[in-house]
C-alpha cells in the first residue's frame, strides 16, 4: 500500500467511526425526547397518597418501581372521564409488554357518591389493571389540592343531582416516586404512550 | 321546427322539475348519521350517546331525547377550558342550522343517559328517539361501542 | 502516524463536544428558575364574593402572598414587596403573558368579602390584577400549608402566627420561586430579576430554543 492509500483508508475509517459514534451516541443527545405534556422536574417527591380501593388501602409508595399514571375523575362523568380512561388503555396497548410496569390510578373527585366498589367496576371496564380509589372528603381535598387539581361540585338537574367540574389532566410519576409530567386532556393515545414509555426506559 | 321546439321545452321542464325534486328531497328533512352509545359498566350511573344531525331546509333545534334504556336523558356539552372539564346542561337544546350540521362528539355535545343504563354492552343496539322543536321526532338505533 | 491521525479524527470533535457541554454547564448561557413542585389547586372566594380558582389564573404568572386582616407587622414585609414589584413591572418584557397578584387570607371568619374589599382598597388593588381571596378553613390548610408549604397557625387567643412568604407560580401551574421574608432588605429586586428570567423562558418555550431551555433545566442553571 502506498502512503496515500494508507492516509485515505485511515481517513475513511475515521469518518466511519465518527459517523457511528455520532449516530448512536451524539445525535440522541441533541434530539432529546420531546414531551407532549408539561415537564415537572421537581426535586421533591410526589405528594403522598393514602386512599381506599375495593381491595384495601393503597399508598403511592406501594408502587415504587412502577410508573404511576394518576387521573382525577368520577363515575358520574359520562364524557371526559371515559375518553381519558379509554385513551390510557390504548396507550398501554401501544407501549406493549413494558406496560406491566405502569399502574393507572383514578382518584375520585366525588367521594360522596363514588364507593371503592363502584370505582373498581368502573375502571376495570376500561382495563383490568386500573385502580380506582376514594377517601373521606378531607383526604380527597388534600390529595387533589396538592396535585394541583381544582374540583367543584356544581348543581345539576333533578336527575344528575350535581356534576363535578375538575381539572382533567393526567399526571405521570416515575419509578422513584417523583412527579415528572402533567399531560393535557387533548393529547392522543400515541403521544401519551410515548411520554409514559420515556419513563420506562 | 315546431315539434323540436316543443320537445326541447318538455325536456327542459322535466329536467327542471327533477332538479327541484332532487334538491328538496336531499335537504328537506333532518337526517341522523352514525348514532352510537358508549359501552358502560353497570356500576356507572351515566353514559352518553353521540351522533351527527344534518340540518333541513329550515333551522331547528334538538330539544330532548328519549330511550327506554335510560332513567333520564339530558342534553349536555363538555367544555374544556385550560385543562378544566366542565359539563353544562343544555335545557334549551342544541341548535341545528339550516343546511348545516350539529355534531355530537366525544369531548363536546352529547346526549347524557342517567340511571337504569339497560344493557350498554358492546354490540347491543339501543333505540333512541330524538325530539325536535319543529320537525317530527325520529327514532334511531344507536350501536353500543367502546370509546 | 496513522493511529495518531485516527486519534485526532475522533478526539478533536469529541473533545469539542465535551467542552461545549461543560461550557454550557459552567457559564450557564441560559438561566432558568427551578421547577420546585406543582402549585396547589384551589377553590376560593374573592373580595367580590365570586368564586376564584387556580384555573382562573392558568396561563398567567402569579405572585402569591398570605396574610390575614389583622396581620400588622407580621406581613409588612411581604405587603411592601408586593407593592414594589407591582410598581416595577414595567422593567420586564412579559410579551403576551399576564402577571397577576393573589393574596390569600387564612382567616375566613374575619376576612369576609367586605373585609377583603377594604384590604384591597387599602393596597390600591384594582381587584382584577390583584385579587384577595379566602375559603373554607380546612381547604385553606391544604392549599396554603400543604400546597404552598407556608406555615401559619391560629393561636389560642384567635390571632394568627405566619411565616411571611411570597410564592411565584408560572402559567403551567408550577411553583418557580419561594421567598421567605427573613431579612430587612426587600425581596423585590430578586423577584423582578426572577420575573425577567421566567418571562424569557416563556418567550422561548417552543422549538429549538425550548430544547436549549430544557437543557438549562437539566444542567441546573439556576440563579
Amino acid at each position: 500500500m502506498t502512503r496515500t492509500t494508507k492516509i485515505i483508508l485511515s481517513a475513511l475509517a475515521g469518518i466511519v467511526v465518527i459517523g457511528l459514534v455520532g449516530w448512536f451516541f451524539v445525535l440522541p443527545m441533541f434530539q432529546p425526547h420531546v414531551f407532549h405534556g408539561q415537564v415537572i422536574q421537581s426535586t421533591q417527591a410526589a405528594p403522598s397518597i393514602e386512599l381506599d380501593s375495593a381491595d384495601g388501602t393503597i399508598r403511592l409508595s406501594d408502587y415504587e418501581g412502577k410508573v404511576v399514571v394518576l387521573y382525577f375523575g368520577y363515575t358520574f362523568c359520562p364524557d371526559v372521564c371515559p375518553i381519558t380512561l379509554a385513551k390510557l388503555d390504548r396507550a398501554l396497548e401501544v407501549i406493549g409488554d413494558d406496560a406491566e410496569d405502569v399502574q393507572v390510578i383514578m382518584v375520585s373527585v366525588d367521594p360522596q357518591r363514588d364507593t371503592p366498589e363502584m370505582l373498581k367496576e368502573y375502571v376495570e371496564h376500561f382495563n383490568p389493571t386500573f385502580l380506582g380509589v376514594t377517601g373521606d372528603l378531607e383526604t380527597i381535598d388534600r390529595v387533589a389540592t396538592m396535585y394541583g387539581v381544582y374540583y367543584e361540585a356544581e348543581e345539576g338537574s333533578e336527575a344528575t343531582g350535581y356534576l363535578v367540574n375538575h381539572t382533567a389532566t393526567v399526571m405521570v410519576i416515575d419509578r422513584d416516586g417523583y412527579l415528572k409530567l402533567v399531560l393535557p386532556f387533548e393529547g392522543t393515545a400515541e403521544e401519551v404512550a410515548s411520554d409514559i414509555a420515556y419513563f420506562l426506559r | 321546427m315546431l315539434p323540436v321546439k316543443r320537445s326541447a321545452l318538455i325536456v327542459l321542464t322535466i329536467v327542471t322539475v327533477l332538479l327541484a325534486a332532487s334538491c328538496s328531497s336531499s335537504s328537506g328533512e333532518i337526517t341522523i348519521d352514525d348514532p352510537w352509545g358508549r359501552a358502560t359498566p353497570e356500576a356507572a350511573p351515566a353514559s352518553a350517546f353521540y351522533l351527527t344531525i344534518e340540518g333541513g331546509d329550515t333551522a331547528d333545534r334538538l330539544v330532548s331525547a328519549e330511550s327506554a334504556a335510560c332513567g333520564t336523558i339530558e342534553l349536555h356539552e363538555t367544555i374544556i377550558t385550560d385543562g378544566v372539564m366542565k359539563m353544562q346542561h343544555l335545557p334549551n337544546g342544541i341548535e341545528i342550522p339550516a343546511g348545516g350540521e350539529a355534531a355530537l362528539e366525544p369531548g363536546g355535545l352529547h346526549v347524557m343517559c342517567i340511571g337504569k343504563l339497560d344493557d350498554f354492552t358492546v354490540g347491543n343496539t339501543i333505540a333512541l328517539t330524538l325530539v325536535f322543536e319543529t320537525a317530527e321526532s325520529q327514532t334511531v338505533d344507536a350501536e353500543i361501542r367502546e370509546g | 502516524m496513522n493511529s495518531r491521525r485516527l486519534v485526532w479524527w475522533i478526539g478533536i470533535p469529541g473533545a469539542l463536544l465535551v467542552l461545549a457541554v461543560m461550557a454550557f454547564a459552567i457559564f450557564e448561557p441560559i438561566q432558568v428558575l427551578p421547577r420546585i413542585r406543582l402549585s396547589p389547586g384551589y377553590l376560593l372566594t374573592d373580595q367580590a364574593g365570586e368564586s376564584f380558582t387556580s384555573e382562573d389564573v392558568r396561563g398567567d404568572i402569579v405572585l402569591y402572598t398570605f396574610r390575614h386582616n389583622d396581620c400588622g407587622n407580621d406581613c409588612a414585609g411581604t405587603d411592601e414587596t408586593m407593592l414594589e414589584v407591582q410598581d416595577r413591572l414595567g422593567e420586564v418584557d412579559f410579551g403576551d403573558t399576564d402577571v397577576r397578584f393573589v393574596t390569600i387570607s387564612f382567616d375566613p371568619e374575619r376576612d369576609t368579602p367586605e373585609a377583603l374589599t377594604a384590604e384591597a382598597e387599602m393596597f390600591g388593588a384594582d381587584g382584577d390584577q390583584w385579587r384577595f381571596a379566602t375559603g373554607r378553613a380546612a381547604h385553606l390548610k391544604n392549599v396554603i400549608g400543604a400546597g404552598f408549604k407556608v406555615w401559619y397557625e391560629e393561636r389560642d387567643d384567635g390571632t394568627f402566627a405566619v411565616d411571611p412568604t411570597l410564592i411565584l407560580v408560572d402559567g403551567w401551574g408550577v411553583i418557580r420561586g419561594e421567598y421567605e421574608y427573613r431579612t430587612l432588605t426587600s425581596d423585590a429586586d430578586k423577584i423582578i430579576h426572577h420575573l425577567d428570567i421566567l418571562a424569557e423562558e416563556i418567550r422561548n418555550a417552543t422549538g429549538a430554543a425550548g430544547l436549549a431551555y430544557e437543557a438549562a433545566h437539566f444542567f441546573l442553571c439556576y440563579p
